[in-house]
């Protein structure tokens, strides 16, 4: 058996029944199997493997063992991807409709495989179908923190990346994250802790320069007859800064909030102002500059959740 | 018995193995590590025999030549013996153990009638105790956690706690992961911004810290339901409630600062449960008006409390913490342990 994962004892083939998908189970001319984890194997054709893998090139070139498994007088090649996933591959090789896995954990490691064997091109592909047809966008706080648990241990930088962000709208509690925990690696939880605490501090600095009353964005409230004290901003701000300015105390393992919650929040807080105090000043700033002020508070939060992402390359042991 | 380091690593100085030599009888093993250079060891196989039932089946079984077996390691002499000991090494059985020559030398030691050298780290411990216990060397373990037990600073404590949990769970040690997961519980919430605060994320898997925080949660749960029971039958009939004439009482006549320590302890809000301090200090507060609730002057029937009465209701509370501690499930993760691994023989 030409093993790329290990090899079997050449009898497991023969022993063990191997179910052929009807799709590969008679392509003509194949002239090799590929046999997945779960012992499906797949009639494929080694100059497709060869065009578009740099890996079974390479592999190919080199002399087979005289003793390898064969089955239906082919040569068996064993992979660690199971049959779905397999299929999904094969299916982006040739001129048929490709097919997708069902759920993320095998689009993850669909692409994992597609960077094993070194099929670029088909890695692009996939993370484009992904994208367009939001595969890979878990909304419960349990698939996103998997997500990202798996995409670190897979090496999938861009996946990771999206992930970790992803993990912002959710807090980092053991209940959020859930048996997904199971699979964290432990730098992968210290890398995503880090970078929550970069965002929260990141988010910090921006707001604090955001609600300066003075020199800031913040500084066309100032004529509001409720303005007082030494923030230069009027009380209704003011306590809503407190909200949005992560103070010392404010912990990373909380959400990070987004700018719909902070803007509603804000919106919020200025129509009870004005409709109490019927403030003609502030009314008249937001319809003035407002949608130019929102516009400062959606860049803030943004940045702040543009930190750098916990890079795969600076963790040990990778 | 002869020793010697084939291939020292410079990294992991060898401690002097001078207690350990003994004069080898005929019947001896050469026992092997294979981790971080290999050292050999003649010693007498009776010791090892009668310390484990899997090496005594390994040793005792008809010669069956393994495959993996080094022709090197059969045939490589003792170093600083003479030719008539090496010849002798190599005809004697050989097992090879999946450890380094420190933990080698240290696990020889708990078995050999030689003073037992105990490792000087965590690491090396637990890695020690995980070879005594794959190879079911159950006197070796007893005598090894009795000298653990004695040692100080305690192996087991706050600054170790995590790191011990992790190791003892990556080398399947129920006994040490359960007393190391015992011990978080009286100092940490068990947060992921307690643990990065104090860098224990990196520690271990994710995996085990799951399994960490669900034998808190079982814990709390259990603590809870006993702290209620406690409260309702228990705490009326000690001193320090019994007839109490407290100026701030509950319906159930407990002081009111007891009564919300208990619910505060029940509700996993107070870190330091086991603290004394913490405790002792709550009940100043009330007695000595430091709470807000009270007058100026404090309690004055509570002032008087002795320190007696109050280590009398320590106590009981103690009894009821370490009472749902032991009746909390603990599962260790599954570490499976492959044979192949776990050395060969050959005579």
């Amino acid at each position: 058996m030409l093993g790329i994962e290990g090899t079997r004892p050449e009898n497991d083939v023969q022993t063990k029944e191997a179910r052929v998908p009807s799709s590969y189970s008679d392509m003509p001319n194949a002239d090799i199997i590929l046999q997945s984890s779960d012992l499906v194997n797949f009639h494929v054709h080694q100059s497709v493997l060869v065009t578009s893998s740099p890996f079974f090139r390479d592999m190919f070139s080199l002399p087979q063992p005289p003793n390898g498994t064969t089955f239906d007088g082919l040569s068996v090649v064993s992979v660690s991807e199971d049959a779905e996933v397999l299929n999904s591959l094969i299916s982006m090789l040739y001129p048929v409709p490709p097919e997708m896995p069902h759920s993320s954990n095998n689009i993850l490691a669909l692409l994992s495989a597609a960077d094993k064997y070194d099929m670029g091109a088909v890695q692009s592909f996939i993370r484009a179908e992904a994208s367009r047809k939001e595969l890979l966008s878990p909304t419960d706080s349990g698939g996103v923190f998997k997500m990202y648990a798996i995409a670190y241990n897979k090496r999938l930088a861009p996946e990771m990346e999206r992930a970790a962000r992803l993990t912002l709208d959710h807090p980092l509690t053991f209940k959020s994250i859930g048996e997904g925990l199971r699979l964290f690696d432990g730098w992968a939880l210290r890398g995503l802790a880090d970078f929550r605490h970069r965002c929260l501090r990141e988010l910090a600095l921006r707001m604090r320069s955001f609600l300066d009353g003075k020199n800031g964005p913040s500084k066309i409230w100032t004529g509001c007859p409720s303005v007082g004290g030494r923030a230069f901003l009027p009380q209704w701000l003011v306590e809503l800064s407190f909200e949005w300015h992560p103070s010392d105390g404010h912990r990373f393992s909380n959400a990070i909030p987004t700018y719909v919650q902070v803007f509603d929040e804000f919106m919020k807080a200025l129509r009870k102002h004005v409709d109490e105090k019927d403030c003609h000043f502030c009314s008249k700033v937001y319809t003035l500059e407002g949608n130019k002020y929102c516009k400062g508070m959606e860049e803030v939060l943004e940045q702040a959740r543009n930190v750098p992402t916990p890079a795969l390359g600076d963790v040990q042991g990778i | 018995m002869s020793t010697v380091a084939a291939e020292t690593s410079p990294s992991d100085p060898i401690p002097s193995f001078d207690n350990l030599l003994l004069d080898c009888p005929e019947e001896g093993i050469v026992i092997l590590s294979s981790y971080q250079g290999s050292h050999e060891f003649l010693v007498p196989k009776l010791y090892i025999i009668h310390s484990s039932p899997i090496l005594r089946e390994e040793i005792l079984l008809p010669p069956n030549p393994r495959p993996g077996l080094s022709a090197t390691a059969v045939q490589s002499g003792v170093e600083g013996s003479t030719d008539s000991d090496t010849a002798n090494a190599n005809a004697h059985c050989v097992v090879q153990l999946p450890v380094n020559g420190t933990t080698l030398i240290s696990l020889l030691s708990y078995i050999l009638p030689v003073p037992p050298i105990l490792p000087s780290t965590a690491e090396q411990i637990m890695e020690l105790l995980s070879v005594a216990q794959m190879y079911k060397m159950d006197v070796v373990l007893t005598h090894l956690r009795n000298h653990i037990a004695q040692r100080q600073p305690p192996l087991i404590r706050k600054e170790t706690a995590f790191s011990i949990y992790a190791l003892a769970q990556k080398y399947g040690l129920r006994t040490e992961a359960l007393q190391a997961a015992r011990c978080t519980l009286s100092f940490s919430s068990l947060t992921f911004q307690g643990l990065a605060e104090e860098d224990k994320l990196r520690l271990m898997p994710g995996a085990f810290l799951h399994e960490l925080w669900k034998y808190h949660r079982r814990f709390w749960s259990i603590l809870s339901s006993e702290i209620y029971e406690f409260k309702a039958s228990r705490v009326g009939e000690l001193a320090i409630a019994k007839d109490s004439n407290c100026e701030s009482l509950t319906d159930s006549g407990i002081p009111y600062w007891l009564d919300g320590y208990l619910f505060r302890l029940g509700s996993a809000c107070i870190h330091n449960f086991l603290d004394f301090t913490t405790f002792h200090s709550e009940y100043g507060d009330h007695s000595e008006g430091r709470c807000s609730k009270m007058h100026d002057h404090g309690c004055l029937y509570c002032s008087e409390v002795s320190d007696e009465v109050l280590h009398e209701f320590w106590e009981a509370l103690g009894a009821v913490v370490q009472g749902s501690m032991a009746k909390v499930r603990f599962l260790p993760i599954t570490v499976s342990v492959d044979r192949t691994e776990l050395g060969w023989c050959t005579g």
